[in-house]
């Protein structure tokens, strides 16, 4: 499990991307991770496309769970996403864009902590 | 294997634990690293002689128990009296005290909805301690509010120190206590709750009080000897002490037992039933018996009684205490790393949790498993003591009887690598 820190990963986790909150989100949503205690929570900000033109998510969390958050976020704004899109990534995105071929079970929570935020998003958007 | 109580070596007794010579992480072209097993508080690893008497029990004499009248029937039956004896003596009690469940947490659950609902009531109060694991928590949370009774928790210092003086003012305070719900051994901080000493505070106001002791944490590690400890009820998981998972139970006062209702009903525990009512079992085994034993477990149980016996608990708890020593020792020389509840050996049993600045637990643990050491990271099933002190995380060494100062080196080593990875 050497590998699982890799210098992307460590990288992101040390210098994350879009942390930070929204002064006017269009929607909030967080998400919690029972078994380390971790929580991410995410402003989302929606163009009248319902399209996510700005995003920025806080917490505290592992150094997988902060790299996914700082991946996916840029990768959703890239895109152009929706809610609907974002709520709809997959593990193996998540897997892709950290780099990583596979991860334990035990850390999958950690890794999709994120995206069960903006899947919350998605229900209260 | 039969050892010299004099001579207690954990490099040998490690020899009776088939799965420690496992390889971690070995691949087709790697041998793959020493497992250093540190995380016994969660569950421990079972002898030769646990895997083999249930495998026996199977092989040999399985069949239902208290049913027929044939050799298996019998032999499987006497196996069933004979563990209940072995287990209850170990705890310094009798069979008729023994209520067998899957575990800590079902005891408590059991006791909540016997006892707990036949004399908690409106006004009452309740007391835990911030430290309880939820096992010990959430039951009596539900029933306080389903009750409308209080649930007060003692204080608990980031150092794992009750506050009795907060204790005695609510013993004061308070009209009703009728339960004190305390964990002998925190399986967070490590401490040892001074038994004797609570419940004779809380007995000089509150006479009739009764007392439940979460013993999950302490059975593994120091002796437990129900015939002098103040205790009403007494809680305890077999896999946490060499035993198999799934088999526990509480210790009940068998005057207190026979005035409880059961709080399963049906096959097994029954004296007569008939179409309009149902009474139960004379004997108090059988009372609390509802539905098939699990016979294999406890026959597993026992054989790991026997095993702790054999090493004898006083050999056990000292060596629990000189891990902890070491341990401490070897961690204060990591800046980084931040011990949880007492700082010295004094008052401990055999858990040593800590917190790594800058790097969270989960992390933490999952470089220690690259090295072959397995270690519990989390909040342990103690959310409000992490809530208090604000810890996300945090990471737990746990010992038993075949752990070793090499094992410690082995997470020492491992956790200096932490520092390398990421890079401070």
């Amino acid at each position: 499990m050497d590998d699982l820190y890799l210098e992307t990963i460590l990288e992101e986790y040390k210098h994350p991307q879009n942390k930070g909150t929204l002064a006017e989100p269009t929607i909030s949503a967080a998400a919690k991770n029972i078994s380390c205690g971790d929580s991410v929570s995410v402003d989302l900000h929606l163009d009248a496309h319902k399209k996510i033109n700005d995003l920025k998510w806080h917490g505290d969390g592992c150094a997988i769970s902060v790299a996914s958050a700082s991946l996916v976020s840029a990768y959703v704004l890239k895109k152009k996403m929706t809610a609907a899109q974002a709520a709809d990534i997959q593990l193996a995105d998540v897997l892709d864009l950290l780099g990583l071929e596979q991860i334990t079970e035990g850390r999958e929570k950690c890794a999709m902590l994120i995206v069960s935020a903006l899947q919350q998003a998605s229900v209260i958007g | 294997m039969v050892y010299n109580r004099l001579m207690f070596s954990p490099h040998q007794i490690s020899q009776d634990f088939p799965i420690l010579r496992k390889r971690i992480h070995a691949t087709g072209t790697g041998t793959g690293k020493r497992l250093a097993y540190l995380d016994n508080a969660a569950t421990s690893q079972k002898p030769q002689a646990v895997i083999d008497a249930i495998s026996n029990y199977y092989q040999n004499h399985n069949a239902n128990v208290h049913r027929g009248v044939h050799q298996l029937g019998d032999e499987s039956t006497k196996l069933f009296h004979e563990s209940r004896k072995v287990i209850t003596e170990f705890f310094g009690t009798t069979p008729d005290s023994l209520v067998v469940t899957r575990n800590t947490t079902e005891a408590i659950n059991v006791v909540c909805q016997s006892w707990g609902e036949a004399n908690i009531t409106e006004g009452d109060t309740i007391i835990v301690t911030e430290w309880e694991h939820h096992s010990n928590f959430v039951p009596w949370q539900r029933l306080a509010a389903r009750k409308k009774a209080e649930l007060w928790a003692i204080p608990v210092s980031q150092h794992g120190d009750l506050d009795l003086d907060a204790y005695e003012q609510k013993l004061h305070s308070a009209d009703s206590v009728k339960l004190l719900a305390i964990g002998h051994v925190s399986n967070t901080m490590g401490s040892v709750a001074p038994i004797e000493k609570l419940v004779q505070k809380l007995h000089a106001k509150h006479k009739s009080a009764k007392i439940l002791v979460d013993g999950a944490q302490a059975a593994p590690h120091m002796s437990v000897n129900l015939s002098k400890l103040p205790v009403d009820f007494y809680a305890v998981s077999a896999h946490k002490m060499l035993g198999p998972m799934g088999i526990g139970g509480v210790f009940v006062q068998p005057k207190l037992l026979e005035q409880l209702e059961p709080a399963l009903v049906g096959g097994g525990m029954i004296d007569n039933v008939s179409m309009t009512e149902t009474t139960y079992a004379e004997s108090l085994e059988d009372r609390f018996t509802a539905g098939t034993p699990d016979v294999a477990s406890l026959v597993g149980w026992a054989a790991a009684c026997s095993y702790l016996k054999n090493l004898g608990m006083a050999n056990v708890e000292k060596h629990g205490h000189e891990l902890i020593e070491y341990a401490l020792a070897e961690l204060a020389k990591i800046p980084e790393i931040q011990i949880v509840g007492p700082v010295t050996a004094e008052d401990r049993t055999s858990v040593v949790t800590f917190l790594y600045t800058g790097v969270h637990a989960h992390d933490v643990a999952q470089i220690l498993d690259s090295e072959g050491v397995a270690i519990r990271s989390g909040h342990h099933c103690t959310m409000p003591l992490h809530v208090k002190f604000g810890w996300a995380a945090t990471i737990r060494m746990s010992f038993q009887v075949y752990s070793t100062k090499e094992d410690i080196d082995q997470a020492v080593l491992a956790l200096k690598k932490v520092k390398k990875i990421f890079g401070m």
